[in-house]
């Protein structure tokens, strides 16, 4: 009896399937997150219709039904978003008791206004100056006249007007070299010079400001003559809200949509979401800046880093003897691979930043060194990406070498053989043969590069930066600017923001692009590792 | 152009031989930059534990017919550029004068009356406190307020210079006699824009405040009095010093080792809560008594040479005055103290002519300021606490300058239990942030512990789970099954940590609330908590430690396994007692690295932990780490700061941290190896 149990112990097939919950738990867990993140982002960008909710005590609200629990006392309540910022006291978001609801419908003329201020707008057509209402179809063709004559006669001016407030800044900023060199020159020629060039500064900076004040001045006129035209809506409660057209990005009937114009309104989101700037303290609007932050960031960083890893990585496998600098620097490339990113971000900071940002700008600026501005003495996307590429500096090397030692031997001593020099050899002969391996490396770095935030919180990543540091302005790259990150925005979003309630929708969605983006990089990285596989395995050597 | 052979030939080595030196270059830069990384971080950190120094600058000599004796107050300030420094001086004759050294060169200085002073009168006595400011009671009765001023304004050809004077905030005549027939041990004179205040303190214990109005005049002289009361407490001995603070605080301390406590803050017409605690039960004479900055802990020099600090902390409900440090004596009792307006340090004479500098937080003394020409016999220190001037029997005042940059800092400051102002009991605390009048708190250990604390959670959650995953899919999955599998958990060290964060601690803290609140009782329950990051970081270390393992599991040869099959073994005997054992080093090594990178993890735990830097065993409390908390507190750290260099500190430790734990697995990894190689 007692050895029939022990044996079917030994058999351990409860243990087993313990171990197989264990890794279905992984996979679960997986699920969960990407499940919670896609639903989410869906909900965010999928046109949900309005409800029209009537409350026991006679009042009429209007929103989306986002969240169902149950209260502390065991009710079942509803969370709405209501929206209408300003007229609910700041309020988004409101709870309703399930059993205080009378009644929930879907007005078909139930519209949402999405605005460039006080976040969404949902209402009902509302009676005209002559108490007719304005028809979908009549207020859509008003809109989209209105922004074709405001792009030929208003946006022109807007862009001039911002890029003379950049021809401001830097005669602004050459008036303070000029005075600088003035205060500093000790012969009186020199002196007589620089104060020749301030006062041509001096007066290129206030023709500047005439101008602009001018444009400025033209700029408010049409856009007060715009602001006149407007559109009326009202509340659920029937009170009558005029809306300038100025101030609506775009207005939408879900109630009265088809499915087919559902699915469009969908797509007109996402892109949306990818191509516009942020609104409202970045609750409002799309990610566009961060998006193009991160990509660029990443971009810098594989330009500044991967190289120096490349020949690093060829430096252990082919040139270095079997030495005590070849054995430290594989020790510091296993180390440098463990050190915590927050490290890297202090790093970067003290030496990126203070010191070579800090050098530059004693060597470059000192005249904004001692008018307090920094230049590159402050965060910016260029230590971002040195840091960056310092912490992605050990999985390029590590690539490489991986790469180089699935050359065999025998390609190399041939190829020395026939005559080759060893750089020819490498050159010519292994790089070629190696560099799917390398490249796999790379995508795999910048995958790693895309999703890490710590250091760029500490070396130039904000919560909110309209100009690029790629734009049309001279010098076209911007190196020293400080810079949106998709991840900074995930974290500045959920834990910063004055209305975290409001932006959760947004973080999902910039969640999810992120996401994407790493997932890519990911994937074409192990797609690319099993085609070189394959070649490899056929040509048999 | 035609390139012969030999042209191309040497051509060719040439590149071949840049070619070398550029990948050599490359290969030393990799090395360079991790040497840098820790040198640059050690040499930003260090300066926290360098010792306090002290460098005499130079002497300027009282003018003829003055000596030492003559001197009834001593004020110092100096300019940030170092070079110049000045000395106020206030004589028992009503005189006073400032001497300066210019680039360590003497400047002679001339003596005039103090502004306003009583005529023909001599000053009885002087209280120093904020390091400028001067309470002088004159012998007809008069108390006025001074103030010291000095500025250093850019003068006609750059260079600095400097403009000194004392000049009067207030005067009080009483219009009783009672100051001038039994004059007041000393005359303690406050004064801001809203009320000026004179408290007389009397060698019998009573205590007489006046309060004055201050009038509508070129300074604000009071102009009557608004209210006045005298309180005697008459008891614990005769008063031999006293200390009032900003607030109103006064303590008396007596010749019988007693401190008299006096709470004048209130109503000025109530009663005040007056206590009697004896401090000391050798009953020893309390020689000098001075406020430290923040105007709460107050130092008491007593007659044997010791310096003590107390503050009233609570205790089974009630405020008494306990002692937090003790300098032990110096030999002498102790002559006068100053303290800094900067920090908690405090610079104390005694009677045998030794000037110690103290800081009271840490405990530590930081400098026997070494003796110089004759005995010293007044201190003085600026706000800064960077310059001191002490006047010497010889009628010299020196001029020292002191750089003690981080006093807070230090081994005691890191990483001692220690008794902060205001708390019952020692503690590691870290509380960075408050202005200068707070205690700065920089005790590590909270951070440590949360960095520790975060670590052994997520393990605690990720471990199993990885290696029976890991077990599993390498030992009982089906071939194809584990192909597919194996990239995709490996897919999950794809996923970036501020995702990871931000679901733990939008979504997945509040579900665990709902349901696990119950489970912590009556105990604190922080929404995000050790359980959150068990969880969070556990699933973002899992597949480290699993795909690492699973390397190692699949790497035990299968003639082992063979063979114990064959003897008749069943799988999961052979998994368990022979594949496992074999893999074992590998295992550990995984779990010793999953370790490794849950330490340094820095978005998970900043988002999801609620970074509240205490320590505390319960998964129902959050904590704070090391690395969220240099990213928590790096934007708001001034270059070059205490907090600045701190936060290197924090990733000093990191650096080490991670570097120890990565070279123990390795070095664990190659010596089981080798044991188990031979198998």
């Amino acid at each position: 009896m007692a050895r029939r149990r022990d044996a079917t112990r030994s058999d351990g097939k409860a243990w087993i399937f313990l171990s197989w919950t264990s890794l279905f738990l992984i996979l679960a867990m997986m699920g969960v997150l990407g499940l919670l993140i896609c639903v989410n982002s869906f909900r965010a960008l999928w046109p949900n219709r309005i409800e029209q909710v009537t409350l026991a005590d006679g009042s009429v609200f209007l929103g989306f039904p986002v969240n169902a629990d149950l209260s502390p006392e065991g009710l079942s309540r509803l969370q709405y978003k209501v929206a209408n910022r300003e007229l609910n006291s700041g309020a988004d978001f409101r709870w309703v008791y399930a059993r205080d609801i009378v009644s929930a419908a879907r007005p078909p003329g139930a519209v949402l206004v999405n605005r460039a201020e006080n976040g969404d707008f949902l209402g009902l057509p509302g009676p005209g100056a002559d108490g007719s209402f304005e028809k979908p179809e009549q207020l859509r063709a008003r809109l989209r006249s209105y922004r074709e004559r405001w792009n030929a006669g208003a946006e022109p001016l807007r862009r001039k007007l911002a890029s003379l407030g950049e021809d401001w800044q830097r005669v602004h900023l050459s008036a303070l070299k000029a005075q600088y060199a003035m205060e500093r020159a000790a012969a009186a020629p020199a002196k007589e010079e620089s104060a020749k060039r301030l006062r041509a500064e001096r007066e290129r900076e206030s023709a500047v400001k005439a101008e602009s004040e001018t444009l400025m001045g033209e700029f408010n006129r049409i856009k007060n003559d715009f602001s006149r035209e407007t559109a009326v809506f009202a509340t659920a409660e029937g009170e009558t809200v005029v809306l300038p057209l100025s101030s609506i990005v775009d207005a939408s009937w879900p109630n009265a949509m088809t499915v087919m114009e559902r699915a469009g309104a969908f797509a007109v989101n996402v892109w949306r979401l990818l191509t516009h700037y942020p609104r409202e303290a970045n609750t409002e609007g799309g990610i566009y800046p961060a998006l193009f932050g991160t990509v660029m960031l990443v971009f810098l960083m594989a330009v500044s880093a991967f190289p120096l890893g490349v020949a690093a990585g060829i430096y252990l496998r082919e040139y270095a003897h079997d030495g005590i600098l070849s054995r430290t620097a594989r020790v510091a490339v296993n180390n440098l691979a463990g050190v915590p990113s927050i490290v890297y971000g202090i790093f970067g900071l003290g030496f990126f930043i203070y010191g070579m940002g800090g050098a530059i700008d004693d060597l470059i600026y000192p005249e904004r060194v001692a008018a307090g501005i920094n230049t590159y003495g402050g965060g910016g996307i260029i230590w971002s990406a040195l840091t960056l590429g310092l912490l992605t500096l050990p999985v390029v090397i590590v690539a490489t070498e991986e790469a180089l030692a699935t050359v065999p031997s025998e390609i190399r001593q041939g190829s020395l053989a026939l005559g080759a020099t060893r750089f020819q050899t490498l050159w010519r002969v292994i790089l070629p043969m190696a560099s799917p391996g390398i490249l796999t490396g790379f995508i795999l770095a910048m995958a790693r590069a895309a999703g890490e935030v710590a250091p760029l919180m500490l070396t130039g990543a904000v919560k909110s930066a309209h100009n690029l540091p790629l734009d049309g302005n001279w010098p076209f790259v911007h190196l020293e600017r400080k810079f949106m990150h998709l991840g900074f925005h995930i974290y500045d979003m959920g834990f910063q923001s004055p209305n975290v309630e409001a932006s959760k929708p947004l973080v999902y969605l910039t969640a999810l692009v992120l996401l994407i983006l790493v997932f890519a990089l990911n994937f074409s990285a192990i797609t690319l590792r099993k085609r070189m596989r394959d070649k490899y395995a056929m040509k048999g050597f | 152009m035609h390139i012969t052979e030999n042209q191309a030939r040497r051509l060719k080595k040439l590149a071949d031989k840049l070619a070398e030196w550029v990948i050599t270059v490359a290969g030393v830069t990799v090395i360079a930059a991790m040497f840098a990384m820790l040198a640059l971080i050690v040499r930003e950190a260090a300066p926290l534990f360098f010792p306090a120094t002290q460098r005499m600058v130079g002497a300027v000599s009282l003018p003829d017919g003055v000596a030492a004796r003559d001197v009834a107050a001593l004020g110092v300030e100096g300019d940030l550029s170092e070079k110049m420094r000045v000395a106020g001086v206030i004589l028992r004759d009503g005189r006073c004068g400032f001497a300066r050294l210019d680039d360590g060169e003497p400047k002679g200085f001339a003596l005039e009356r103090l502004p306003e002073a009583p005529a023909s009168a001599a000053i009885l006595s002087v209280e120093v406190h904020d390091n400028d400011k001067f309470s002088v009671l004159w012998d007809d009765g008069t108390a006025s307020l001074y103030a010291m001023e000095v500025r250093f304004p850019a003068g006609a050809d750059g260079k600095p210079a400097a403009a000194h004077s004392f000049y009067p905030v207030f005067h009080h005549r009483p219009d009783q006699a009672e100051w001038t027939n039994s004059p007041p041990l000393s005359a303690l004179l406050r004064g801001d824009a809203a009320e000026h205040r004179v408290v007389g303190v009397f060698a019998d214990g009573s205590v007489a405040e006046r309060r004055l109005a201050p009038g509508a005049g070129l300074l604000g002289r009071s102009k009557s009095v608004a209210s006045q009361r005298t309180i005697r407490i008459g008891r614990g001995g005769a008063v031999t010093a006293a200390a009032l603070s900003d607030d109103g605080m006064l303590y008396m301390g007596t010749n019988e080792g007693n401190l008299l406590s006096l709470d004048l803050s209130g109503d000025a017409e109530g009663e005040a809560a007056s206590e009697v605690t004896p401090v000391f039960r050798d009953r020893r004479a309390i020689s000098a008594l001075v406020f430290l900055n923040g105007g709460y802990a107050v130092a008491v020099g007593d007659a044997s040479g010791a310096v003590s600090v107390w503050f009233p902390r609570r205790e089974n409900g009630e405020f008494r005055l306990r002692r937090s440090v003790d300098w032990p004596t110096g030999g002498g009792g102790v002559k006068a103290m100053a303290v800094s307006g900067r920090d908690r340090g405090l610079v104390a004479l005694d009677d045998a002519g030794r000037l110690r500098w103290f800081y009271s937080t840490t405990g530590n003394e930081l400098l026997e300021i070494p003796a110089s020409r004759s005995r010293p016999e007044l201190p003085a220190l600026n706000a800064r606490a960077d310059n001191l001037a002490t006047l010497h029997a010889d009628g010299a005042i020196v001029f020292s300058r002191l750089d003690s940059s981080y006093p807070e800092a230090g081994w005691a400051g890191f990483f001692k239990r220690l008794l902060y102002e205001g708390y019952e009991t020692a503690a590691y605390v870290w509380q960075s942030t408050g202005s200068d009048a707070s205690e700065p708190k920089l005790s590590l250990m909270p951070l440590v512990w949360g960095s520790v604390k975060a670590a052994v959670f997520a393990l605690l959650f990720a471990t199993p789970i990885a290696l029976a995953a890991a077990m599993y899919l390498s030992q009982f999955a089906a071939p194809a099954f584990r192909a597919r599998l194996k990239p995709a958990v490996e897919m999950l060290a794809a996923v970036p940590s501020v995702v990871i964060g931000f679901i733990a601690a939008l979504w997945l803290a509040p579900l665990m609330e709902r349901y696990l609140r119950f489970f912590a009782g009556a105990s604190q329950y922080d929404q995000r908590n050790s359980l959150v990051i068990a969880i969070a970081m556990g699933f973002a270390v899992i597949p480290t430690v699993f795909s690492l393992a699973e390397d190692a599991i699949s790497a035990v040869p299968p003639a082992l396994s063979a063979a114990s099959l064959a003897l008749g073994a069943s799988k999961w005997q052979t998994v368990i007692r022979v594949v496992v054992p074999t893999a074992s080093p590998g295992i550990f090594t995984a779990v010793m690295l999953g370790f490794g990178r849950a330490v340094g993890e820095t978005m998970i735990v900043l988002m999801a932990a609620g970074n509240t830097p205490i320590i505390s065993l319960s998964p129902f409390n959050g904590m704070r780490t090391l690395s969220a908390n240099i990213a928590v507190e790096m934007p708001e750290a001034p270059v070059g700061g205490t907090l600045y260099r701190t936060l290197f500190l924090c990733a000093l430790i990191l650096f080490v941290l991670t570097l120890a734990i990565n070279t123990a697995a390795e070095v664990f990894r190659h010596r089981l190896r080798n044991r188990y190689g031979k198998v």
